[in-house]
């Protein structure tokens, strides 16, 4: 399957994003931890022991969202609509008519890539 | 007193309206054992998010988030960076386990483990273990929304009674409806439990100190321990980094083994459902932050509060509120606790019957859906049993649950991945891992640092796994092999379904 042009290539999308889950366990344990537990300063309201996992949940969404578009890109799917969106709530969304080739109409949606 | 009146007859309309969803989805699966196992593998997306968030954050959250922040300050904390965590390993290994499942037709964790490491005791020791862990934890849903009763009624239904009640429904959606009454009536709480988080959230810190920075900035000038991770013991010293770290490790590790959250890999109507669901995780993550809101609100208005975990309908009730937003408040903590719980005794059940029954005894499938329904019925009781006696506070209930439960993953992921993996091995390991946890678990002052027994059960765990593994015979290249692929998801590759 062709990957989209302008895109970083899948396997780097996966290799970042669980390097940055990875960062993530080492600034909320022990010894790594200890630089972010303090309470001050305050942003956003919050003392900074709050929040900073606060901020690492979202960036962790980020990061999720970022790998579900590249996958899906990589598959051949339009990544326009976004994990929330891009189908009914119920419904078995098929690729929508655009796509990539050997895809559409298929009815398994999930093909996994070699190399993984 | 008509203030009680109406907040309990809200709760009562809300119970009756949870009763009605879930005995009208109820009816729509089929009544093969798949059927009330995993609803069909015909989940869509909107469910299965409701169905997940609302499994993960249980009266645990609603209830037991606020009372650590009340009570243990940013040792709370730990709770926020756990659930992603958590939940990110299930993108890469969900549609593997789903994979497999649909191939091979697994509805649970232990029918996938057996399916690749042979083995009936295999399959019995998953299930004992997984009965041992949910007990707890349906426990803990059962005191969360005794407490609630309670707190509501000023004490005049008692936690007992009030459990009995709110249990009594969900067994009766649950033994009617199985899994599609719970994939609609979480649906339901779900999206009750994160309104009202958020209004309260922020309406509380507004009430009680004029805002959130206002709040934190009291709390540290008076109590600033509070807000230093690791925070405090329940008994108020500090909480050391050792059982902070591990805290987040163990329920990192645990959180997508539980079986009720594992099997829904198997209820998913494809892969990317569960991908999506898992990118979606962190915006329920997020409702952790009201919730924790909630309990800092609390702690320069209310002293000393015998029972942390009451501190959410505590603040609820003294603050001036709207009555019909009480009643909606009571109505969301009670979800949180029945929405888990459903799931909690159906998992329950199927897994004890599933894996630790039909190995050894052939059902057929009228006798296995009934001999379900009995033991949802004994789980709950055995339950309700402990719910009466327990004074543990609700957090520290699931994170001994949690110890056992991480016990799992090594086996799964060997299972999933590792073609060298053998039979021996994983039963070797599963048996180590919870020996030492179980044993951790009796004698916690013999734990180095203060590190949570589960950790040291998967310390031990792993490298007997591969050792073990490593000086069996290897198991035939073409099982292994095929099963990896399968998971994989090369069809060529796949064995036929069974």
């Amino acid at each position: 399957m062709k990957r989209l042009g302008g895109r970083p290539p899948l396997r780097a999308v996966r290799v970042g994003v669980t390097l940055f889950f990875v960062l993530y366990l080492l600034t909320v344990i022990w010894p790594g931890g200890i630089l972010f537990a303090g309470p001050e300063p305050f942003i956003l309201g919050l003392p900074f022991s709050f929040f900073w996992p606060t901020s690492l949940v979202v960036l962790g969404f980020g990061a999720l969202v970022l790998l579900y578009w590249a996958e899906e890109a990589d598959r051949g799917h339009p990544p326009s609509g976004g994990p929330g969106t891009s189908s009914g709530a119920g419904g078995f969304d098929g690729p929508g008519g655009s796509g990539g080739p050997g895809v559409s109409g298929s009815p398994r949606p999930v093909q996994e890539l070699p190399g993984e | 007193m008509s203030d009680t009146l109406v907040i309990t007859g809200i709760i009562a309309v809300y119970l009756a309206v949870t009763l009605w969803v879930g005995l009208r989805g109820g009816r729509q699966s089929s009544a093969s054992v798949t059927g009330y196992v995993a609803g069909d593998r015909q989940f869509g997306l909107l469910v299965m998010y409701f169905v997940t968030g609302a499994t993960i954050f249980s009266a645990f959250a609603f209830l037991g988030g606020p009372g650590w922040a009340y009570s243990r300050g940013a040792a709370a904390f730990y709770i926020l960076s756990y659930a992603v965590l958590g939940i990110a390993p299930w993108y890469a290994l969900g549609p593997r386990a789903a994979r497999v499942g649909r191939r091979m037709g697994f509805v649970t964790q232990a029918q996938l483990l057996v399916g690749r490491f042979p083995s009936r005791e295999l399959s019995a020791l998953v299930a004992l273990l997984s009965v041992i862990a949910f007990i707890p934890y349906i426990t803990l849903q059962m005191r969360g929304a005794g407490i609630v009763i309670e707190a509501v009624t000023g004490g005049l239904v008692p936690l007992w009674a009030g459990a009995a009640v709110a249990y009594g429904i969900v067994l009766i959606y649950v033994l009617v409806g199985g899994v599609a009454a719970v994939g609609w009536t979480n649906t339901l709480q779900g999206i009750f439990m994160l309104t009202l988080a958020w209004i309260l959230g922020i309406y509380l810190p507004w009430s009680l100190h004029g805002g959130v920075e206002p709040m934190f900035r009291e709390i540290l000038a008076e109590r600033p321990e509070l807000l230093a991770v690791p925070g405090l013991t329940g008994g108020g010293e500090p909480w050391g980094w050792g059982a902070y770290s591990s805290a987040i490790l163990v329920s990192a590790v645990g959180l997508c083994m539980w079986p009720h959250l594992f099997m829904k890999a198997f209820t998913a109507k494809d892969e990317r459902t569960i991908r999506r669901t898992v990118v979606l995780m962190p915006t329920f993550t997020l409702f952790l932050i009201p919730v924790f809101l909630i309990g800092f609100a609390g702690v320069m208005v209310v002293e000393g509060l015998d029972q942390p975990d009451f501190i959410l309908p505590h603040l609820i009730l003294s603050a001036e509120l709207p009555i019909l937003l009480v009643g909606l408040f009571c109505a969301g903590a009670l979800s949180a606790s029945m929405s888990t719980g459903d799931a909690l005794l159906h998992a329950t059940a199927s897994v004890a019957v599933e894996d630790g029954i039909r190995p050894y005894r052939p059902l057929s499938e009228g006798a296995q859906r009934a001999l379900m329904r009995v033991l949802v019925v004994v789980s709950g009781a055995v339950a309700y049993l402990f719910a009466l006696d327990e004074d543990q506070s609700l957090v520290v209930l699931l994170l001994s649950s949690y110890g056992i439960i991480a016990q799992l993953a090594p086996p799964i992921v060997a299972a999933l991945y590792w073609r060298r993996a053998t039979t021996a091995g994983a039963v070797a390991g599963l048996v180590a891992g919870s020996v030492v946890t179980l044993s951790f678990f009796l004698r916690p002052e013999l734990s180095p640092w203060g590190i949570h027994e589960g950790v040291l059960g998967l310390v031990v765990h792993l490298p007997v796994l591969v050792g073990v593994s490593l000086a069996t015979r290897p198991q035939p290249a073409e099982h292994a092999h095929r099963f990896v692929a399968a998971a994989a998801g090369k069809e060529e590759d796949a064995p036929a379904a069974r």
